[in-house]
């Protein structure tokens, strides 16, 4: 569907199977969102600000995935962003005001370089219809192979930006914590999506079966599934816990749309398990940020050390939780389990392209560990909430005897996508078109399990609590925006720029400043010219041109002081040489003179 | 053509419509009204009204003969009238600094006028007549063996109409003069009569020389090195200016150079993106001062720290503010992204020979910098965090005069950027 001469360029739909999918999957996910707000929300003050931000990103999203050229989606994709940023300054505090700061700049740079991508692939190669980009791509375009890759590079770094890759995955563990849950529930269940979306065109569309693009992508995709697990190991945050779970499953599934631009057009399992861990952690999310949201909105705290025990009698909540994440780490049965195993097949499939034992499989390796450390984080977060009890006996007892800790429609909320994970994992497991329960399939899943359990109860029990509970040992400088981004981009730059940019700036200015001084003197500012000599006025006025490049001001002060000096010196001088005395002095030294002329004369001779 | 008096055979005071009239027009026009209407509210219990009126108006009439004009000589004629009649506006409040800052205008626009003269003379030589013309008029005949001293003609002239838009190195006038004119003022100062300076580079390169002598050449080059130049100049001193109307002013800057760059491309897209651009900055620069002088007057200062958390006091008003800085930084649905998208597939379109990638990433690197200090302002007059007092003050209900002429143009700077076709003069390619 077109929409002519709206916007200038026209606006174009279009719709296949995984567009039609995420707009329906988008559709649920706000509803339940919503299904769950209103009690959040209660008592907060701009309501009514949260429900309509969140309805333009809803309209925006679904312009996003529905877009039919490149054009289209961006409009929609800048809408989506900020329209978002209300989310999360919505609590109005100040690490919530920091966190969308960053946010808002992510957003912002990220746009701005995928729009500098998108142009130039639509220079070079003429088009940016989705149905005929790939064709346009083979060819290489007007301007050659490398500008397609200069394109698909930036478009890669704004997608990714929003999608939460390294080495732009800092807004994700900032942005939330602190965004009311249903918010977050989206953010990292959706809006991450999106960006998914546009690196699945990068990877199908622009290059498609481009060896060295598929290992940089691989490369990315790896970086980001680990350390977004390792983060999330080491957080005793429970939302941040969740936020860095995201970074580390985005790192999943760009792996996965790496192996599905390494094998082309035999990537069939590959992008079976792309749209499946999409959907996967899409639904999983959003139960699980929403149980994190019951926790909020009850206690008022996220840190695990004072939420511990919330759950304890808590059945329903705890079963959820529980669903959400066995689905999330691959348990079988679920659809994690299916979506991850898929992913792990296509990787074998990629490595057989890629040729090189080694790297296969150590790149087989850090995808089985983090699907572990996956489990890890998740039992992590269920023993803590849900079976350990709390250190303070007290605050035990009060978590215990809540009843009404929410309300009937957020448990509707919390429970269907749980359900669902479960549903859809069965139904699919029933059909079991790839045959994915046999022995050599599931052996990748419960190496897996046997990494997390290990995870767990080795390092997380061991390392990452005391008696006391849980520790943060993630180093405090190990942060890569207050290390890097921050100083290089808010401090040095900006200065550097600005120093170079002030002298430009300034440089005519100062031009004119020397000429009034040397050449067009103002004529009537001038100080008069019978107060003080040449030599006053020569010093006076090179101390003037120092004083005035210093200034920046056209300065006459220190030549008129010193002309004034001067003059004073000789007012003094001819008040003197008036005086009486002075006349009976020199008249004395005359008289002198004449004695000592009158003495030589009588003794000479 | 009408022919309003004949001096002899070659200077005639003549007037038509053209595209780039009716483009022109369009922007004066209306933001002339605007600026009017909101000056009912400004000027309201100021002294020496019945000067700023007649200034006003005779400005708008100058600029509106000046779009018409159908040669040079009447351009000319009337540029330099719009100069004169415009610095009583300028000088309006008439203490120290107002008259020095208006002197400082006059000298800057007389400066670059004498460049201006300095091609004429030389492109009347040149020239089969003086009457603008798609293509450019120039005698092809006599100009062979003398190409060099004709190019230099068109550095000049771009230089001399440079210093109204604002182009390095003569852009300091619109840095002193805008903070303190009156805020209509300023505000039809940035909107129209620094992008009279674009229209005459318009007529000089495109409707009295022509592109294709100038493509290619020394004189484009260099030009559009000036021009990133002022982009990026422009950009990161607003960021760093503390002041609001500074701020805006250094802004102007840089974004009027948006312009003269899809001019001096030499293409058809990037020159669509360059009159874009000029209708888009118009409605929202013109907006933006607008507001900042309501600002100014409901805090009190003129410093931009004061503005944390006006939007709770005033959120229509910043509202309006926000819309227009998405233009400013060209976020979509606005004005200023479709004319950034085709002021960039413009200049990726001319091939690597001019500079074709560079332009670009000044263009987004100077976006950056204006999400850098108009989103700021924003974010922090919205959200002002925890930590915020309220200054004390009591709101004050602002009348329609402010909210009509400023709601008018924040809804047409997104006009533009959705039905861009209605306001191009003659339709897009």
């Amino acid at each position: 569907m077109a929409i002519s001469e709206f916007f200038g360029e026209g606006l174009f739909f279009s719709l296949d199977g995984l567009k039609t999918l995420y707009i329906i999957v988008s559709l649920f996910a706000w509803t339940i969102s919503f299904l769950f707000a209103p009690r959040y929300l209660s008592h907060d003050k701009h309501k009514v600000r949260f429900y309509v931000f969140s309805l333009i990103t809803l309209a925006a999203t679904v312009g996003v995935f529905a877009s039919g050229d490149l054009f289209t989606l961006f409009t929609f994709f800048e809408i989506m962003s900020l329209a978002s940023y209300v989310w999360v300054a919505q609590e109005e505090k100040n690490k919530a005001l920091k966190a969308a700061d960053t946010y808002m700049a992510v957003a912002v740079i990220g746009g701005l370089v995928l729009l500098m991508g998108i142009l130039l692939l639509y220079t070079n190669v003429g088009t940016l219809k989705l149905s005929e980009l790939k064709a346009a791509c083979e060819t290489g375009g007007r301007f050659g192979r490398g500008r397609i890759y200069a394109a698909a590079f930036c478009m890669f770094f704004g997608f990714s930006a929003k999608a939460g890759a390294f080495p732009i995955h800092i807004w994700l563990p900032k942005a939330h914590p602190v965004a009311p849950a249903p918010a977050s529930a989206l953010l990292s269940g959706v809006l991450t999506k999106a960006g998914i979306f546009g690196i699945l065109i990068v990877g199908y569309m622009v290059l498609p079966e481009d060896e060295l693009w598929g290992s940089f992508v691989m490369g990315i995709g790896i970086i980001t599934m680990v350390l977004g697990a390792m983060l999330a190991l080491f957080s005793t945050d429970i939302k941040r816990t969740l936020a860095c779970s995201s970074v580390s499953q985005i790192g999943f599934i760009i792996v996965g749309s790496a192996c599905g631009t390494l094998l082309g057009a035999e990537a069939g399992l590959a992008r079976y398990g792309i749209v499946l861990h999409m959907v996967n952690h899409t639904v999983v999310k959003l139960c699980v940020f929403l149980v994190a949201g019951v926790v909020y909105q009850n206690l008022h705290t996220l840190d695990l050390n004072d939420i511990r025990g919330f759950g304890k009698k808590k059945p329903f909540l705890a079963l959820s939780f529980a669903l959400g994440g066995m689905s999330l780490a691959g348990i079988p049965g679920f659809l994690g389990y299916l979506s991850k195993t898929a992913l792990h097949e296509g990787l074998l499939e990629a490595g057989e392209v890629l040729g090189n034992e080694v790297i296969v499989k150590g790149v087989e390796a850090m995808f089985l560990f983090s699907g572990g450390c996956t489990l890890a984080y998740m039992l992590k977060l269920f023993v803590c909430v849900f079976v350990e009890k709390n250190g303070d006996a007290g605050k035990q007892s009060q978590y215990d005897a809540k009843t009404d800790y929410m309300g009937i429609t957020q448990k509707a909320a919390v429970v269907i996508p749980a359900l669902l994970v479960l549903g859809l994992g069965i139904t699919i497991a029933v059909r079991d078109e790839y045959r994915f329960f046999n022995l050599h399939t599931m052996s990748g899943s419960f190496i897996s399990i046997a990494i997390g359990l290990f995870m767990y109860f080795i390092f997380v029990r061991k390392f990452l609590m005391s008696k006391s509970g849980y520790l943060n040992l993630w180093p405090k400088w190990l942060d890569i925006e207050e290390k890097v981004y921050k100083p290089l981009l808010v401090t040095l730059l900006p200065t550097a720029l600005g120093f170079l940019m002030r002298f430009l700036d300034e440089f005519i200015d100062r031009v004119v400043l020397i000429l009034r001084k040397t050449v067009y003197r103002d004529a009537n500012w001038a100080p008069e010219r019978i107060e003080g000599t040449w030599y006053t006025h020569l010093i006076g006025h090179a101390a003037d041109l120092v004083k005035s490049l210093k200034t920046g001001e056209v300065s006459y002060d220190i030549e008129h002081k010193l002309a004034l000096k001067h003059m004073e010196n000789e007012e003094n001088k001819s008040l003197a040489q008036r005086s009486l005395s002075y006349g009976l002095i020199l008249a004395c030294g005359g008289m002198f003179l004449m004695l000592g002329f009158i003495l030589y004369l009588v003794f000479a001779r | 053509m009408f022919t309003l008096y004949q001096f002899n055979d070659r200077l005639a005071l003549s007037y038509r419509i053209d595209r780039i009239s009716i483009v022109f027009l369009t922007a004066a026009v209306i933001l002339f009204a605007c600026a009017g209407v909101y000056s009912c509210y400004y000027m309201k219990g100021k002294e020496h009204l019945k000067r700023y009126w007649g200034f006003f108006v005779g400005v708008l009439c100058i600029i509106s003969l000046m779009a018409c004009s159908a040669n040079f000589f009447t351009f000319y004629v009337n540029y330099e009238l719009m100069t004169l009649l415009s610095s009583p506006l300028v000088m309006h409040e008439q203490t120290k600094e107002a008259r020095l800052a208006g002197f400082k205008y006059l000298i800057y626009s007389f400066f670059g006028a004498y460049f201006v003269l300095f091609g004429f003379y030389v492109l009347n030589k040149y020239c089969v007549d003086l009457t603008f013309a798609e293509g450019g008029r120039l005698d092809m005949t006599l100009v062979s063996g003398h190409e060099g001293i004709v190019l230099l003609a068109v550095f000049f002239m771009v230089i001399g109409f440079g210093v109204k838009a604002g182009m390095w190195p003569l852009h300091s006038w619109l840095t002193t003069a805008h903070p303190i004119a009156v805020s209509p003022a300023s505000a039809v100062l940035s909107g129209v009569i620094v992008k009279a300076g674009v229209i005459g580079v318009i007529r000089a390169v495109f409707y009295l020389v022509g592109a294709d002598f100038v493509k290619g050449t020394w004189v484009q080059y260099t030009w559009i090195i000036l021009i990133l130049l002022t982009i990026l100049m422009g950009s990161t001193l607003a960021y760093f200016e503390k002041e609001l109307k500074k701020r805006l002013a250094y802004s102007t800057i840089s974004q009027v150079s948006y312009i003269l760059f899809g001019l001096a491309m030499f293409n058809e897209t990037a020159y669509e993106g360059a009159l874009m651009q000029f209708l888009a900055h118009a409605f929202a620069k013109c907006a933006l001062f607008m507001i900042a002088g309501v600002f100014i007057i409901l805090t009190g200062s003129k410093n931009v720290e004061s503005l944390r958390g006006i939007g709770k006091k005033y959120p229509v008003l910043l509202w309006m503010f926000t819309i227009c800085s998405l233009s400013m930084v060209g976020i979509p649905p606005t004005g200023g992204f479709l004319a950034k998208w085709y002021l960039i597939v413009g200049s990726l379109d001319t091939g690597r020979a001019n500079f074709d990638w560079a332009g670009p990433v000044f263009l987004l690197i100077s976006a950056l910098l204006t999400a850098g200090y108009l989103f700021t302002i924003v974010m922090r007059g919205f959200f002002p965090g925890e930590d915020y007092v309220d200054d004390g003050r009591e709101k004050v209900k602002l009348p329609l005069t402010v909210y009509i002429p400023v709601g008018v143009l924040t809804v047409l700077c997104v006009l533009v950027g959705i039905i861009p076709n209605l306001f191009m003069g003659g339709g897009m390619r």
